[in-house]
């Protein structure tokens, strides 16, 4: 938990997309505000630190052990076993790391994970699914090179705390809303990635993705 | 397919697409990952690596960081 902490100290902007949680100064707030009470707490929450294999730990910390830079982290989240399904998210992959081959090649690896089928060392999922703030064009770009299909905005799907109100919808909410005025909300454009997409191409075109030299 | 069930009752064939590897070995099994899902020990290929966070991940950091 400290190497991702402190790896991502100094770029608190990685957190403004990324809902309620985030940006962190100690440990004690990462625990508090994000671990325990959503991946420790939730059975559809996975949460994986992310280590890019090709720079050296200097470019932010290492861990023993590892090969390797931490470069931020990514979910499973909103899990169903019965209905096989989960979605990738929480995805934070800090500034040094951005415009590289570092987080498609995690997506593609969470996604093969997901989708390809337990004979092949995967979970067997009919979908994989995606959401993004509606203004976070950079991760809905992401999703749809790695073959999601935009579905649809879900309006006011997310309600945001007041230090991230410029990621909000613009829009004030009414008077006598329960959360307040300083809590603003957000518009979540939701991507599928389901088990046929991954049959009919899909696949391929994430190993294609993931061979590309960044 | 639950967490009733166990991820360790799960076994992973390995395998490789290009450069990727699934590994088969199940996560830390002294550590309660509470997830529906078999959780796999590590995701890597040959340029990046996932690993599940554990509350006692951070005890292996050390900083390289010539910043800090």
């Amino acid at each position: 938990m400290e190497a991702f902490v402190k790896a991502a100290r100094p770029y608190p902007e990685v957190f403004k997309y990324l809902g309620a949680v985030g940006p962190y100064d100690t440990t004690e707030e990462f625990l508090s505000t994000f671990y325990y009470p959503l991946v420790q707490k939730e059975p559809g929450w996975m949460l994986f630190l992310l280590i890019d294999k090709t720079k050296p730990a200097s470019a932010t910390v290492g861990l023993e052990g590892e090969d390797g830079a931490v470069a931020g982290h990514l979910a499973y989240i909103n899990s169903s076993a019965f209905n096989l399904s989960t979605e990738i998210g929480y995805i934070c992959t800090l500034p040094p790391f951005q415009r590289t081959h570092v987080t498609s090649n995690a997506v593609g690896l969470m996604m093969h994970y997901a989708l390809d089928l337990p004979e092949k060392g995967g979970l067997g999922l009919r979908r994989v699914f995606w959401q993004a703030n509606e203004l976070n064009k950079p991760s809905r770009r992401l999703a749809e090179r790695m073959g999601f299909k935009f579905e649809g905005i879900l309006r006011w799907d997310r309600v945001l705390p007041p230090h991230k109100k410029a990621y909000g919808t613009g829009t004030v909410v009414r008077e006598g809303d329960p959360k307040g005025k300083d809590w603003v909300g957000r518009h979540t454009a939701m991507l599928g990635h389901c088990w046929d997409d991954w049959e009919e191409g899909g696949k391929e075109q994430v190993d294609a993705i993931m061979a590309r030299v960044a | 397919m639950n967490k009733d069930q166990g991820f360790i009752q799960v076994k992973r064939t390995l395998y490789s697409i290009h450069s990727l590897v699934m590994v088969a070995q199940p996560a830390s099994e002294s550590y309660d990952f509470n997830f529906c899902f078999p959780v796999p020990s590590k995701l890597e290929n040959d340029r990046v690596k996932l690993i599940p966070f554990e509350v006692d991940l951070g005890h292996l950091w050390h900083s390289e960081n010539p910043t800090d």
